[in-house]
């Protein structure tokens, strides 16, 4: 089962591979769609301000959780790292994953950095981007009976 | 409607927490349940409505990308959001965006967003 994603024109910046998913926050009971920039560079998968006030992730209840912080480009930012789900659609089925899912400090000045795919889930797949065929896709490397993206073989 | 175990709280071999989990509210295609430890988990999925959900988001992504340049001259600078293949609202901030789509019924979180900057940089580089 393979996950798709597609190329996103960004003038004057050039085409990036994106996904969509839907995140989900147990504790919470929050859920909503977002859009994922796969980012190699990043350590994991990362909630930036627009999607973090969009899922109205209640920042009082967050911050009983453990901080990250991540060093990139743009400085020291700092993060709050919570149990989550993702859940992608393929064509055959819906495949979900259950991770540490980074959210942006709400302290911080809105970014407007898209939300990114990064490593902690990347390393699960195997991942091919094509530009000149238009082709973005993860394959997940084990799935259970669940449709459970999976860490071990 | 399919049942799977959730799996949002692992100990350190991967081991699910926590005992026994009792549903206690259902939010979309999810139904959410505890263990009366503090441990929260997804308990059922209704696959058929999570698919359609997640097949019309990425539509109105891609209705949103169609049209981002003939919108990016009438909301410069504004945050954009599309809901099946409309245009539910343009605002200054996401908070006013949030408003404007709950108004009309429809959950933000639920709609592919954006913001349509009028001096995007050239270069994108997030981490």
């Amino acid at each position: 089962m393979v996950i798709y994603g597609r190329y996103r024109p960004e003038p004057p910046a050039t085409p990036s591979p994106y996904v969509t998913a839907r995140v989900s926050f147990p504790r919470f009971d929050v859920q909503g769609e977002v859009r994922f920039l796969i980012d190699s560079g990043a350590t994991g998968v990362i909630l930036h301000s627009a999607e973090v006030e969009t899922l109205a992730i209640p920042h009082d209840l967050l911050r009983s959780s453990p901080v990250r912080r991540s060093r990139g480009i743009g400085g020291v930012r700092r993060y709050y790292s919570e149990p989550g789900t993702l859940s992608f659609d393929t064509e055959s089925a819906t495949l979900w994953c259950g991770l540490d899912i980074l959210i942006e400090d709400d302290n911080a000045a809105p970014s407007r950095i898209p939300s990114l795919l990064g490593r902690d889930f990347l390393n699960l797949c195997d991942v091919r981007l094509n530009y000149h065929a238009g082709l973005v896709s993860l394959a997940p490397v084990n799935i259970n009976d669940y449709g459970e993206i999976a860490r071990q073989p | 409607m399919d049942t799977k175990p959730g799996i949002v709280r692992r100990g350190p071999n991967g081991v699910v927490a926590g005992g026994d989990f009792i549903p206690v509210r259902k939010n979309g295609p999810y139904t959410w349940g505890h263990n009366g430890d503090g441990e929260v988990n997804i308990l059922e999925v209704d696959e058929a409505r999570l698919k359609e959900e997640l097949r019309q988001f990425k539509n109105d992504c891609l209705f949103l990308d169609a049209h981002r340049s003939e919108w990016l001259e009438q909301y410069p600078d504004m945050f954009v959001a599309v809901y099946q293949e409309k245009l539910v609202g343009a605002a200054a901030t996401i908070k006013e965006l949030m408003a404007q789509t709950e108004a009309n019924g429809v959950p933000a979180s639920q709609c592919c967003r954006d913001f349509l900057d009028s001096d995007p940089p050239d270069l994108l580089v997030p981490g």
